[in-house]
């Protein structure tokens, strides 16, 4: 029997095998060494060595494609696909798994006797999401996604903290694998209308006929809603405030930004089989127009009444998953699709960089396992933290979008892509979102500079935190100011699946 | 004729046994219910010509997955979780609620689709072997990936039973 795949197809999956590589050190270790936990060369040293390499890797495989002239390259017949958006969300996703093990080795709520089974977890999480990325195929999609997911479940339990975090744990599995259930269920129904689940194939199968028919109607809307359970969109939002709450930060700082980032590029990969141009197929555009715009709303008023940080954040992101969405529907529509295509991956990346920032803040504060940040919390942090206190002043006002950051040039490309495809009703329902947002991001930013009471006392030794969170506003900056150069690297990137 | 009898026949051992399932107050009984509905189930995909996947059905879910149930439900103080999960006028509004809502669903989508359409690629024969050679080639990378997810998940339910607090922290 003949393999239909050249073992040069490993070389370009080569991140996914270092970052499984790599999580399999620090449990390996630990086992030999009767089961007391490993040392920091091994729980940190190691795996954030993996992840950089990881990212490398990703680079590398960008830099050839790049140096051939290549645009994309079809893997494991076809099971994989190596594009623009492979590689730069694959970059991020490594970066972000670096980023989560720094929290996670210096914040309270990992418990230190588990460390290495959370690294091991975490890795593996990043695992799916590569996959996720890579998924040229619905099936592979389902596995990567689960893949993420089983990992992601696990490790919410896993926390310090004893009573959120069950709950937390229990209702975000529960509800996960519902909507894992529905995905695979729509998938199933897909294949059995289209006869492929293959997704260049299913463009080409893609007419007026097929459209007409109620299993594929069916099919398309279980996995539309299924991937939307999963970036948090309105009717199926509301585990997003409560598992975030429940977990502990770095964790959140993970989910938040790569779960997000690798369910909207799964989602952008099926919009952008082009499925939803049809006349047929109006009323999920109707649908789906309602859903971004009532997931702007419920997240941005829900986060107007939060005192507690976290679930700020929570709901924060959960508006933002509605403005990627905007950017979506121009995605759909025949002649916006670069233009929306670029737009979403912009913001996303925006989004991960500022989101990972705030949280990496949280993180920082956080003296135990238990402690709930409030707002009230941030008084006088700007006389005693000022460096930090700015950097997280910049983040907030990206997460608002105000012009400098690259928060307001993400919303701007996702909007103009949107009013060039003529959503002209959805974008006004965006800024008005956008604005009512401006008042919770400043809230914490008036407490933190212009009161001059203590709050919770700094913990000191963060170091890796504390970088963590200039690198993130410094990007946020340095990408705002020069945002056109990346817009059209990223242009030219998603090219390649259209 | 043959077949449509037995099918027919199969399919209403298999409702009776799952009401047995849902009804039987005994967990223990429930679960030897299921065993014999996933029976059933494997005898319907043989029916249709798909002997692995009869096979697995009976390996996997007969044999391992239901040892598997027994032996969580030999672990759990049971009494007290029927007592949380079945009290209350509002619950048991709610169950009836869901059910009549589901039951909807169903009809509704019955009517949704009124046509049979034949099965694309209906006549290849998927033999075991067929399915091997698949799984090897067109479907290795979800296959060892599938490895890689078992692997994750062991280590990570050996690490959940070890969890500051054990599994039912108060």
């Amino acid at each position: 029997m003949n393999l239909s795949f050249d073992a040069v197809d490993i070389k370009y999956i080569l991140p996914l095998i270092i970052l499984f590589t790599v999580s399999l050190v620090p449990v390996l270790v630990k086992v030999f060494n009767k089961n007391k936990e490993p040392g920091k060369i091994y729980n940190f040293l190691t795996p954030m060595l993996g992840a950089l390499i990881a990212a490398g890797a990703s680079a590398g495989v960008g830099a050839e494609f790049l140096s051939k002239g290549i645009s994309s390259k079809l893997l494991f017949s076809g099971a994989l696909v190596m594009d623009g958006v492979s590689v730069l969300a694959g970059i991020l996703v490594s970066l972000c798994l670096g980023f989560t093990i720094v929290l996670a080795k210096e914040s309270p709520s990992i418990n230190k006797n588990q460390l290495s089974e959370a690294v091991f977890l975490l890795m593996n999480a990043a695992v799916g999401m590569l996959t996720v990325l890579w998924a040229n195929n619905l099936l592979v999609m389902f596995v990567g996604i689960e893949m993420m997911s089983l990992c992601l479940y696990i490790l919410v339990a896993m926390s310090m903290e004893l009573k959120l975090s069950k709950e937390a744990a229990l209702k975000y599995f529960v509800l996960g694998s519902f909507a894992s259930a529905i995905l695979v269920y729509g998938i199933a129904f897909i294949y059995g209308a289209a006869g492929t689940v293959y997704l260049p194939e299913l463009i080409t199968q893609i007419n007026a006929t097929l459209l007409s028919n109620g299993y594929f109607l069916l099919g398309l809307s279980f996995v539309l809603f299924g991937l939307a359970f999963k970036v948090s969109l309105f009717p199926f939002y509301s585990w997003t405030p409560d598992v975030y709450q429940g977990s502990s930060t770095p964790l959140v700082a993970f989910m938040a930004t790569g779960v997000k980032l690798v369910a909207f590029v799964a989602l952008l990969r099926l919009i952008a089989t082009q499925v939803l141009q049809f006349q047929e197929a109006a009323v999920f555009l109707q649908v789906l127009q309602w859903m971004a715009v009532v997931t702007i709303l419920v997240g941005n008023i829900a986060a107007l009444r939060q005192d507690n940080l976290k679930r700020m954040l929570a709901y924060s992101s959960v508006a933002h998953s509605g403005y990627v969405l905007i950017g979506l529907l121009a995605v759909s529509s025949s002649d916006g699709q670069v233009l929306g295509a670029s737009s979403v991956l912009f913001y996303l990346f925006s989004y991960v960089i500022m989101t990972f920032g705030a949280f990496s803040f949280l993180s920082f504060l956080e003296k135990s396992h238990e402690s709930a940040l409030m707002i009230s919390d941030l008084r006088g942090m700007a006389s005693r933290r000022p460096y930090i206190a700015l950097s997280f002043s910049v983040l907030l006002l990206s997460l608002a979008g105000i012009p400098p950051t690259v928060g307001f040039f993400g919303k701007f490309y996702l909007f103009s892509a949107a009013i060039s495809e003529g959503f002209y009703w959805v974008v006004a329902w965006g800024v008005i979102g956008s604005v009512i947002s401006v008042y919770f991001y400043l809230r914490p930013l008036v407490v933190m500079f212009m009161s001059d009471e203590q709050g919770v006392d700094v913990e000191p030794s963060r170091l890796g935190t504390q970088n963590i969170i200039f690198i993130t506003a410094i990007l946020v900056l340095v990408i705002g100011f020069v945002s056109n150069p990346f817009y059209l690297h990223i242009q030219s990137a998603i090219k390649t699946i259209f | 004729m043959e077949a449509a009898i037995v099918f027919y026949g199969l399919s209403f051992f298999m409702t009776v046994l799952s009401l047995g399932v849902l009804f039987n107050p005994n967990p223990i009984m429930s679960a030897l219910y299921l065993v014999l509905t996933m029976i059933g189930v494997s005898l319907v995909f043989f029916m249709l010509d798909a002997g692995f996947l009869a096979g697995v059905q009976l390996i996997v879910y007969a044999g391992a997955v239901l040892v598997l149930f027994v032996m969580v439900i030999m672990l759990f103080d049971l009494k007290r979780e029927v007592y949380t999960f079945s009290r209350g006028f509002f619950t048991r509004l709610l169950k009836v609620f869901t059910g009549v809502v589901f039951l909807i669903i169903l009809v509704k989508s019955f009517f949704l689709v009124p046509e049979t359409k034949e099965l694309l690629n209906s006549s290849t024969q998927m033999t075991t072997k067929n399915l091997a050679g698949l799984l090897f080639t067109e479907y290795i990378f979800v296959f060892e990936l599938l490895g890689l997810l078992l692997l994750a998940v062991a280590i990570g339910a050996v690490a959940l039973s070890r969890i500051k607090g054990g599994t039912h922290a108060e």
